[in-house]
Parts: C-alpha cells; structure tokens; sequence
C-alpha cells in the first residue's frame, strides 16, 4: 500500500464552482519523491494543502486523499492535527513570512516536538540545535536565540527545513521552497534537502515551476496544467520524450542551450496554446 | 526620537503613580477638612498651589486625586480588555456567524454613547467611583473588540500560521502562541490610549457629578469648583487642568513608544 494515494480529487472556490483541481490522480509510495510541475494557478498549492487538509473551509473537496491509511478529506480538525507535523510536514515558498516574528526561532523549531512528541524543552533544544546544524546552518547555538528578522532568506528556508524534519515525518511537502532564494543559496538548500531525506528517509512531494530544481531532486515528475495532472513518469524519460504537448514546451524552454544560436528561442506556446488541445 | 517618547510617556505617567503613591503616606494637609479662614490663598510657602474655595490646600487635593485616576483608568481599561480582546481575536480567529454576531453586539454597545450609560448607572445605583469605572469600560469595550479582531484577521492570513497548522499547532495553540504575541503590540497602545481616554472620560463625569461625589477630589470635580472662582483666582482651575493634560499626554507617549519598544523587528540587536 502506497503512503499517499489520491484519487480523483476535485476542488472548486467560490459561488460559480471554478475548479482549481479536477479529477487529480497520482500516488507516492514511501520513501518515493514525486515532483510536481506546473505553471501559477495550475493547482500544484491547492493539491499540497488538500494532502495537508489544510484547504480553507469554503473549499469544496471531493475525491479521495489516503494518507498512511487516514482518509483526509474525512478527518476532523484535532485528528487532522495529529497528523501534521508527525506524520506529513511542510516547508513553505516564503521564508520571509513561514516563520513567527515574535517567537525565537530554536522555540518554534521545538514546537513541532513539544506538540507530537511531548518532548521537554531541555532534550528538544539539544535535538533542535543538534537538527539545525544537520540542515547546514552555521553556529546552530545562535540562530536557535535568534528572531527570524534577524536572519537571511537563505537561513530562514533552512529553519523551515528544520522544522519540516525534526520529528521525522513519512512524508515531507515542499511547496516551492527555493522559488524565493536566489541560485547559489538554492543550490545549497536543495543539496542539503537531499542529504536530509536521504538520511530520514522521508518521502516528498515537491512543488516547483522550474523543471531544473524539480529534477535534482525527485525522480518521478506529474505535471500539472489547469488543474489536472497531464502527464507523470521518471524524470529522464520526460526530458527524453515529452508526450503532452505542455511538457514538449516546458523540456524545450528548459534546455535553452540545445537552441541553435540565432535562432528565436521557443516558448511553451510554440508547442501547447491554452484552449486548443482541449 | 521614540526614545524620548518613551522616556516623556514614562517620567509623566511616572509621576501620576508617584503622586498615588505618595498620597497613600503623606499629604501636607487634609484633603477633606474646611478650613473657612483660609479660602483662595495664592501659591506659597505653605500652601504650595495655593488653597480652594474652602480652604482646603490644592497639592493635597491633586495628590488624593491621582488615586482616582489611576483606579478609574485601569479598572475601566482591564474590564475593557478582558472583556473585548477575547472577544475581538474569537471574532477574527472563527469568523462566519460567530464573527458577525460578535461584532455587530461590539456595534449596539459602540452605538450606546457612554455618557447616556453613566447618566443611567448613575441615576439608578447613585454616581460614585464604579459606576463611572463600569460606564467608560463598558463604552471602551468595541475598541478593544475591533482592535484585537483586526489584528487577528492579520495573523491569521500569515504564512507561519499556516505554518503552525501544518505542523499540527490546535486552534487553540494558534490563538495563544501565534495570535496573543503578534497583536500584543497593538493592544498595548490600545490599553495606553484606552487610559488616557479614561482619564479624560473620568475628569469629565466627575466634572458633571457623574462620578466620584464631593468631598472626595478628583481632577474633573475640582475643576468644576474652581469654575465658581475662575475671575477671583484663576489660578486655581489651572492646576487640576495640567494635571489631566499631562496624564493624557503621558499617557498617549507612552502607548506609542510601548508599541516601538514590544515589537521585536525594532529592537535592537543584543
């Protein structure tokens, strides 16, 4: 039985019922990464906070979303609690507002053990600095003191890194976590995300628009257009051979340096023009 | 700058709590006892602001009248805030029905204008202290109903509560680890504009007889007194006067240097 398994899962806002998600199939097993693709509005966000349960209450959910045997979309509140932070994580896109102002950031790193673990607070601060030193954080003793004003995007996204796999989940959630970090740091964060699951274990579903960060990371990609999953497979099988239309264009506008220089560089509407393939 | 707020908001307030203080061991003559012979004194030696239309000497009557500005101010505010911050963030943090119920009752009471209030509490149980205790706080309640809601809806919106949902933090948890923390700034300048408003609240039901009855001085009634003396020795009202300007002023310097000062991304670095 896979770790995740969603399944015709349907989400639509708003009086008119617009879909943000329609029909969406896919499934993880553990330890697996799947990479999630698409463009803004394609529904990558929505699909992560339906896993999470977290879609606000005027979302209307149907479908089927079983995570490690819980059937999501039917937990209350309090059991959907549980669930977070123990079982499946999150690092979110924006370092700069995902962590408390107000709160030491050592302190919110603990939070995720106080909550699930009961740990207490002496043993969770050498776990939290001894975690923040593992996702490559210099001097972890200081920025466990430190207010998150006070550190770097870069550091930030690292702290939010911490608090995703302190408590070890099955499954981690990464909802474009270097879209806001400049190239260099990202690179130095993906590589460490790497080096952390492979350590835990965990599996991770990770959201990205950039096909290039999504391919470091994961094996298994879905892409995702208008609120359905157009296509998956491995990852060297889609830059190989691109089926949908979609991806034909994202692998081209990808692999820029295979362009014949003096040539127009493509773009995703050479290949796929919204509302004429459908 | 801020600083120096901070620093004029605590030496003035400093001074109405040391005045309370003060009044509590020593007052250099009864606050309370007429002394017929010695009506309108100027400033002097003995009589440091001089004495009243009853002899009775002004600093004694500010002293023991500061006890009364900080008891109206603070009961009045803590029942606004106990009453009108849980309410507000339950507002923010529920919404649907329950925000509109709760801040539609916050709109009836901010409707119901305070002085109307004090003139029934104080027609029905007679004006003393509490009722106007009982009638600013009750006014106050939708200031701190509103304030904290607005505050709330902000926090809720935030990514690190979406955060510390996804790391399995209760309703309840968010509401006390990540709500309280990030709107206690604003409910601190609140709380201080709150009390000075109740200063000015208090000076002005006592000054209508709404409040605290005579003999006992409090800064508004002993303004009204020196209303009948006002060409005789003018004097007389300026001290009552500047005492609740100054109050008000400390007051305000205070709620707005506390906010710089409780508010982590502006203090300094240790």
């Amino acid at each position: 039985m896979s770790l995740l398994d969603v399944c015709d899962l349907s989400v639509t806002f708003g009086r008119r019922h617009r879909p943000a998600l329609d029909g969406v199939c896919f499934s993880l097993d553990a330890g697996c990464r799947l990479g999630v693709i698409g463009e803004s509005g394609s529904g990558k966000t929505v699909t992560a906070l339906a896993v999470m349960g977290l879609l606000p209450e005027y979302a209307r959910v149907s479908g089927k979303v079983e995570l490690a045997g819980h059937q999501i979309t039917h937990l209350s509140e309090a059991g959907l609690a549980r669930l977070r932070g123990d079982v499946v994580t999150m690092v979110f896109q924006e370092p700069m507002t995902a962590l408390d102002p107000t709160m030491r950031v050592g302190r919110q790193v603990a939070e995720v053990l106080r909550l699930h673990a009961g740990t207490e607070s002496g043993p969770a601060r050498a776990a939290v600095i001894n975690m923040l030193g593992e996702v490559g954080l210099e001097d972890p003793e200081r920025v466990a003191d430190a207010y998150p004003h006070q550190l770097s995007g870069g550091q930030r996204q690292r702290v939010s890194l911490a608090m995703a796999l302190i408590n070890a989940p099955d499954l981690v959630i990464c909802d474009e976590p270097t879209t806001a970090l400049d190239v260099t740091v990202q690179a130095t964060v993906l590589a460490k995300l790497n080096d952390v699951l492979d350590a835990s274990g965990a599996a991770c579903l990770f959201i990205s628009h950039d096909l290039a960060v999504v391919s470091q990371v994961c094996d298994q990609v879905a892409v995702m257009l208008d609120g359905r999953i157009v296509e998956t497979g491995s990852v060297a099988e889609l830059f190989a051979r691109p089926q949908h239309p979609y991806t034909q264009g994202l692998v081209a506008t990808a692999r820029l340096d295979q362009t014949i220089p003096g040539q127009r560089l493509p773009v995703v509407e050479d290949f796929y023009r919204p509302g004429v393939s459908r | 700058m801020k600083r120096a707020q901070l620093i004029a908001g605590v030496v003035l307030v400093g001074v109405v709590v040391l005045a309370t203080v003060v009044s509590l061991f020593w007052m250099p003559f009864d606050p309370l006892r007429v002394v017929p012979g010695q009506r309108l004194l100027p400033p002097g030696p003995v009589h440091w602001l001089g004495t009243d239309g009853f002899g009775i000497d002004i600093f004694s009557r500010l002293l023991l009248g500061a006890r009364s500005v900080l008891l109206v101010g603070i009961i009045s505010v803590g029942l606004a805030a106990v009453v009108g911050i849980p309410l507000g963030m339950l507002a923010g943090q529920a919404g649907g029905w329950i925000d509109d119920v709760v801040m539609r009752l916050s709109d009836v009471v901010y409707a119901l204008p305070a002085l109307l209030l004090a003139i029934l509490l104080a027609s029905v149980f007679g004006a003393s202290t509490v009722t106007a205790m009982v009638s600013i706080g009750v006014a106050t309640i939708p200031a701190f109903a509103r304030v904290a809601r607005a505050g709330t809806l902000q926090v809720m919106a935030a990514d690190y509560v979406l955060a510390a949902r996804a790391s399995g933090t209760s309703w309840w948890g968010v509401a006390w680890r990540h709500v309280a923390p990030n709107i206690a700034p604003v409910l601190g300048v609140q709380a201080s504009v709150g009390f000075a408003m109740a200063i000015l609240a208090e000076a002005a039901l006592s000054y209508l007889g709404l409040a605290t009855p005579r003999p006992n001085p409090t800064w508004g009634n002993m303004l009204r007194d020196a209303q009948d003396y006002i060409f005789v020795a003018p004097l007389q009202a300026v001290w009552p006067g500047l005492a609740i300007a100054m109050a008000v002023l400390g007051f305000n310097l205070l709620g707005d240097g506390l906010r710089d000062y409780l508010d982590p991304r502006l203090r300094e670095v240790p």
